[in-house]
């Protein structure tokens, strides 16, 4: 009769288009009522919960008519104890109805984008002390890597790479592996040691702490100016390269042939393709991965009902801390978060250019962690902007808060509270600008009543996965959202289509002279797609 | 819809003797669930008049689907809370 407790609200969605205004004024009333319905219920729980003890008090009050000693009536208390319990259960039956009634009101808020998740008082003082604490730690940072020593060391550095010259020829390109098996279920299993317990608590505080440090690291620049300073380091320390796209064919890819003949037509096909261009594949189950080297992008060449095209560039997220062979790496990582010339934006261009994009034909892009940082950047970037029409941006797990999307532009960011990794621009969820062109879709996994989300909660590399990140959208598409729906409605016109035609390209960083080209091996394998290129998996040679 | 009619009256059975503190438990936890089923009722009122929300989506079909179900859910609750004051009043 009970039933299970209804699972807590987890989303949180901001920006996007509303409802007309007679429509919310319905949606706040109906909901409004039910509210009250809510606390009518749990009113009259709370007066059977006293019923229940007023039945059971008796049965332990002495009888003031009954002879000295006498013992209590034990049919008439056992009466007693199961009319209490009877009485209970229906107290525990009406608190569930009134959880669900009040759930039924925050559903119809979230599809009808009238309901935004605050945060409590306690956790607006916690999160007020992590930033102060945090700003001390930033500023310490900034003497250590901004001071005089640090200075010193970056001048040593770069003076010893001009003595040394230009470095020629170009890193070994690491093959291609076979992919992993792809998953058969997903982790369900929370993990209950003491880091994953300590990150479930202090998660939600992450974007203060970096805020904090941003602060204390940029000072009045913030968290942009911080990350330029550790930018300009790292920089220093690494040899001067140049990022080139080597185009892949299929016999350059380990695993089964993808098959993506078909566009990827939905947010959620996109974003799973993209995991599956990792070399582990994107952890989704019964998906394997296209077994492409490390580094690699695939852009979407997609023919519309009409004869038009469009084109969907699919970027992964960092793959290495720092790489010598490609740009997905912490050194792009600091370079884009400081607004910087990174690598992989470079590359987006060029694998557009060399798979034959028009300046007049609109791009989808769509990234994971790095790639959507890099996705966001270019999309707000008017130099790129200016020979390729961004017609959206979707990201997943990516930090892109600091960054001002053009208006029309849809734009969908999926986070959560456990990542990190969208922590890091100093915003949660809730504080990415929102407009009407531009959606976050927020989710606490802790709260959520999904096994797999309470084991990814424990977990950063789990909470900052393709597949969490794909239950979130799916959670959002499900609440029927009007935001949700309308930006995913607007993406995809553009990611579907009558047909598709995938390439892919593998960025390699090379410190080759200006005279050095990059040619074919000796199997000189032909581009996918037909347009002629290079093979990473036959080397290359200079000539 | 079930009535609050017949609460007050005694059922077929003749009454069990009660102990003076018993009679007085019973009369208040009767009271409280008398009241207890008047909050639902209230409650299934508004649950019921929310389900006029004007809005055509699917999300607002979805939300008239589950308050039909919780209404049905408290017809069933205002059924138990009437027959446990019944048995408290005896």
């Amino acid at each position: 009769m009970t039933g299970r407790e209804p699972p807590p609200e987890t989303l949180a969605i901001s920006g996007g288009r509303g409802l007309a205004r007679v429509d919310a004024d319905a949606v706040q009333g109906a909901s409004a009522l039910l509210d009250a319905a809510a606390e009518g219920l749990r009113q009259a729980a709370g007066r059977c919960t006293s019923a229940q003890g007023a039945l059971v008090r008796w049965t332990w009050t002495p009888d003031p008519l009954a002879a000295p000693f006498a013992g209590p009536d034990a049919r008439a208390v056992a009466a007693a104890v199961a009319l209490a319990d009877r009485v209970s259960d229906a107290a525990a039956g009406l608190e569930l109805r009134a959880s669900r009634a009040a759930r039924c009101a925050l559903r119809l808020r979230l599809a009808a984008g009238l309901y935004r998740r605050t945060e409590s008082l306690v956790e607006q003082a916690v999160g007020a002390f992590v930033s102060w604490n945090a700003v001390t730690v930033g500023a310490a940072v900034d003497l250590l890597v901004g001071g005089p020593a640090a200075r010193t060391f970056v001048a040593v550095s770069q003076g010893m790479k001009g003595l040394a010259g230009p470095a020629t020829g170009d890193p070994p390109v690491p093959r291609s592996v076979a992919p992993p098996p792809p998953a058969t279920h997903e982790a369900t299993e929370p993990s209950e040691d003491v880091a994953a317990t300590l990150w479930r608590v202090v998660a939600p505080y992450a974007d203060e702490a970096v805020a904090g440090i941003g602060v204390g690291l940029g000072g009045a620049g913030g968290l942009t100016h911080g990350a330029g300073t550790l930018s300009d380091l790292v920089d220093a320390l690494l040899p001067a390269s140049e990022v080139r796209v080597l185009a892949l064919t299929d016999a350059d890819l380990a695993g089964p042939s993808p098959g993506w003949a078909a566009p990827s037509g939905t947010v959620a096909e996109a974003l799973a393709r993209t995991g599956d261009l990792y070399a582990q594949g994107s952890g989704i189950v019964g998906r394997t991965g296209v077994g492409a080297p490390e580094g690699t992008l695939a852009v979407e060449q997609v023919t519309h009902d009409d004869g038009t095209t469009s084109w969907t560039v699919l970027i992964p997220g960092t793959q290495e801390l720092l790489s010598p062979t490609h740009p997905f790496d912490a050194a792009t990582d600091l370079d884009l978060m400081a607004h910087e010339t990174a690598d992989v934006s470079a590359v987006v261009g060029q694998a557009l250019e060399r798979a034959g994009a028009d300046e007049d034909e609109p791009v989808v892009l769509v990234g994971h962690s790095l790639g959507g940082i890099a996705a966001t950047a270019l999309a707000a970037s008017p130099a790129f902007r200016a020979r390729h029409p961004v017609g959206g941006v979707v990201t997943a797990g990516s930090p892109t808060a600091t960054f001002v999307t053009p208006a029309g532009v849809p734009v969908l960011h999926l986070e959560n509270d456990e990542e990190l990794v969208s922590t890091v621009d100093g915003r949660s969820s809730g504080e990415n600008p929102a407009t009407p062109d531009r959606v976050t879709v927020g989710r606490r996994l802790l709260a959520s009543a999904d096994a797999a989300d309470l084991a990814a909660s424990g977990s950063i590399a789990l909470a900052h996965a393709m597949p969490t990140h794909l239950r979130t959208l799916a959670a959002a598409r499900d609440s029927g959202n009007v935001q949700v729906a309308g930006v995913t409605g607007r993406l995809e016109r553009l990611l579907d289509g009558t047909r598709a035609q995938t390439r892919f390209f593998a960025a390699r960083r090379t410190t080759a002279g200006p005279d050095a080209v990059l040619a074919p091996g000796p199997e000189g394998a032909g581009e996918a797609g037909g347009a002629g290129g290079l093979s990473p998996s036959s080397g290359r040679t200079l000539r | 819809m079930t009535s609050l009619d017949r609460l007050g009256h005694p059922g077929p059975l003749p009454p069990t003797t009660v102990l003076g503190s018993a009679r007085e438990a019973g009369g208040e936890a009767r009271t409280l669930l008398l009241t207890a089923h008047r909050s639902t009722a209230d409650a299934a009122a508004g649950a019921r008049r929310s389900l006029a929300v004007a809005w055509e989506s699917e999300a607002a079909e979805r939300f008239r689907d589950e308050v039909t179900a919780l209404l049905v859910e408290l017809d069933g609750d205002l059924a138990r809370l009437e027959g446990l004051a019944g048995v408290v009043g005896r």
